[in-house]
């Protein structure tokens, strides 16, 4: 969504990259964009959308970006045996399609992905890469649409094509493995937590503990407590005489936030569960930037600190969607969204007269 | 090849304590340990001063792994009952707007502030480490039994950077460019440095004339611990002014090291107005 800056510099050399082999379809989604990418594709792609080397579909659904219902609607937008995501920041390389085909001719029961099992060593901008049976797509259910904000949902789907009994064979070449770098900040825009959200406070707990209320405009809020497991260790001598690794820097102390609404009045905010249950009342300081409760537990405003509320939002989508996956491997869960993904309405190419229902 | 395990490992701890009794801590706390217990344990000890995420002492020590558990648990045993029988009074949490809090004062942890300063060229690494564990010894002479306060570092800071540059005029020749513009034509340099070079300018040229009496070997008994923590980094530089002749060392960036790594060691956080004073004070003395 909104990325067509990105798709002008990669769409027309990945096609030309991939001319030499016939059967191939290039398949791009207009997620409800709100910049130029149907007027660019008109202007300058119209040859290939006409030959059917380009398929260019939009849905005029979605408010803001997620992340794993697009990518659902596209693969099962793609009509052939194999697909091949590529994220609008990637490149191809030269000859891919025939590297895929090759592979999948030697090896059918598996998938290709740029994501090791036990250590990432592809850099982040190509991590989103994975190239599948369509039929495996549709066995395990598609991306897990519990998923809402950014991250790990590639993880989580490779791990559920392995869990489905696919071999897991790692993009080896750096020739195809090339894409425009670009920061977290950039990836997260367009996700819902940053274009809905109002404020931020932090309680101090613990040099590695604090808690985050995030109040969103639509009166929503997340709650949760966050740990940094590296300094949590800092604070254990005992630590540097057995070494524990490890995998994350940061976790929430539980599954997910505790989420709900929120409402204010004069000086107080009240958070209330989705269930309608009140959780907690807060005094708002004069200035609006401490929040008390009746405990004397104090959150402070995080402001002027555009960077670390960045961090934040990010955080906020991650974290939700890490422990989804390591929810799903616990449970060795293969097949999600009971079959109900990628759901929604399209329409192919320019007009908006003859719907398709995905 | 063959992995051979190191005999020794570095570590860092540091003692989040209340910068005002800094000064017990040092002398209650970290000289006995030194003395009654670290001295058997550890090759080389080096001790410093910071402010990040709280008030602090760092030691960083080097341990013979055989010894490695034994004085892990010794040194937490240790100062775990040090911070409860002598608790620093409690401080003010800088760090709101941050993700995390400060470390409270009477608190422990290792391997956050790694200060082990390195200068890279051919000259052993050790030999360099050995240094700033002479400048530890020095220094715990110089800061002496009371109760310290950032002004006694900073002076500390002061009198080091100036022996340093005094020693080496080419040096200082140098340092003075640098420091030229950001403090003769800056639009923007705080008005509050002036006044503050003003107010201790007395003190200040005093500090001149003790470091020129350093220099000159009139050394009075109250100097002599300050004259001992300046030989340490002079017969250093000194001995490896020979490198000049190997085409990449340059004695500059060895000083400068030096220079900076002292303010390090003592957790000197102004170091524009360390500079400022410096300047004025070089070129009072027409450098």
């Amino acid at each position: 969504m909104n990325r067509t800056y990105h798709l002008k510099e990669t769409l027309i050399k990945n096609i030309e990259d991939n001319l030499e082999y016939e059967d191939l379809e290039h398949v791009v989604l207009n997620y409800n964009s709100k910049d130029d990418l149907e007027e660019w594709i008109v202007e300058n792609l119209l040859h290939y959308v006409a030959s059917g080397r380009l398929k260019y579909y939009k849905t005029l659904e979605p408010s803001s970006f997620n992340m794993t219902h697009s990518k659902n609607m596209v693969c099962k937008l793609a009509m052939g045996d194999i697909v091949c995501l590529i994220d609008a920041d990637n490149f191809s390389g030269q000859g891919y399609a025939k590297y895929v085909n090759e592979h999948f001719q030697r090896m059918p029961v598996s998938f290709l992905t740029t994501i090791g099992i036990r250590k990432v060593k592809n850099p982040i901008d190509v991590l989103g890469r994975v190239c599948f049976m369509k039929k495996d797509f549709i066995r395990v259910g598609g991306f897990d649409e519990f998923m809402k904000g950014y991250g790990f949902d590639d993880y989580d789907f490779v791990n559920r094509l392995g869990l489905a009994g696919l071999s897991r064979k790692l993009i080896a070449s750096q020739r195809y493995l090339s894409a425009i770098s670009h920061s977290k900040e950039e990836r997260s825009e367009n996700m819902p937590v940053h274009i809905n959200f109002q404020s931020l406070f932090v309680r101090h707990i613990l040099p590695f503990k604090s808690e985050l209320l995030f109040l969103f405009k639509d009166n929503t809020f997340s709650l949760g407590i966050v740990v940094n497991n590296y300094t949590r260790q800092l604070m254990r001598i005992k630590y540097l005489i057995k070494r524990r690794s490890i995998r994350y820097s940061d976790k929430l102390t539980k599954d997910d936030w505790i989420r709900g609404c929120w409402s204010d009045g004069d000086g107080y905010l009240q958070l209330f569960l989705n269930d309608g249950r009140l959780l907690k009342t807060f005094q708002f300081s004069d200035d609006k930037r401490i929040l008390s409760t009746s405990g004397l537990k104090k959150y402070f405003a995080v402001e002027n600190n555009s960077t670390l509320i960045t961090q934040l939002l990010l955080f906020h989508s991650v974290i939700s969607n890490r422990n989804r996956m390591e929810f799903n491997l616990r449970q060795k869960k293969v097949k999600l969204n009971d079959g109900k993904f990628g759901v929604g309405t399209v329409y192919r190419n320019f007009e908006t007269s003859t719907p398709i229902s995905l | 090849m063959k992995v051979h395990p190191l005999k020794n490992e570095w570590y860092f701890f540091s003692i989040y304590y209340a910068a005002a009794q800094w000064g017990t801590l040092l002398n209650k706390g970290i000289k006995p340990f030194s003395e009654n217990y670290g001295r058997n344990c550890w090759s080389r000890s080096i001790i410093h001063f910071g402010s990040n995420r709280g008030n602090y002492i760092g030691i960083t020590c080097e341990v013979p792994n055989a010894k490695k558990e034994a004085f892990l648990n010794y040194f937490e045993e240790y100062f775990s009952t040090f911070l409860m029988k002598y608790p620093s009074r409690a401080e003010v949490n800088q760090n709101k707007m941050e993700l995390y809090m400060d470390f409270p004062a009477n608190s422990l942890c290792h391997s956050l502030h790694n200060f082990l300063p390195e200068f890279n060229h051919t000259f052993e690494q050790e030999d360099y480490h050995t240094v700033w564990h002479d400048s530890t010894t020095a220094m715990l002479k110089v800061l002496g039994p009371t109760e310290l306060d950032g002004s006694d570092l900073f002076t500390a800071a002061l009198y080091l950077n100036l022996l340093i540059l005094l020693f080496n005029p080419d040096f200082a020749k140098t340092y003075l460019k640098k420091c030229s513009p950001k403090f003769e034509t800056a639009f923007d340099f705080p008005a509050e440095y002036v006044t503050a070079f003003r107010v201790s300018e007395s003190l200040l040229l005093e500090a001149m004339n003790d470091c020129k009496n350093i220099l000159q070997g009139t050394i009075i008994d109250s100097l002599r611990p300050i004259a001992d923590w300046i030989a340490v980094f002079n017969n250093f530089t000194l001995t490896r002014a020979s490198y000049i002749e190997v085409e990449d060392f340059k004695e500059h960036d060895l000083l400068t090291n030096v220079l900076f790594s002292i303010r390090q060691q003592l957790g000197i956080n102004n170091q524009t107005l360390l500079d400022y004073f410096l300047y004025r004070l070089l070129v009072k003395a027409s450098y």
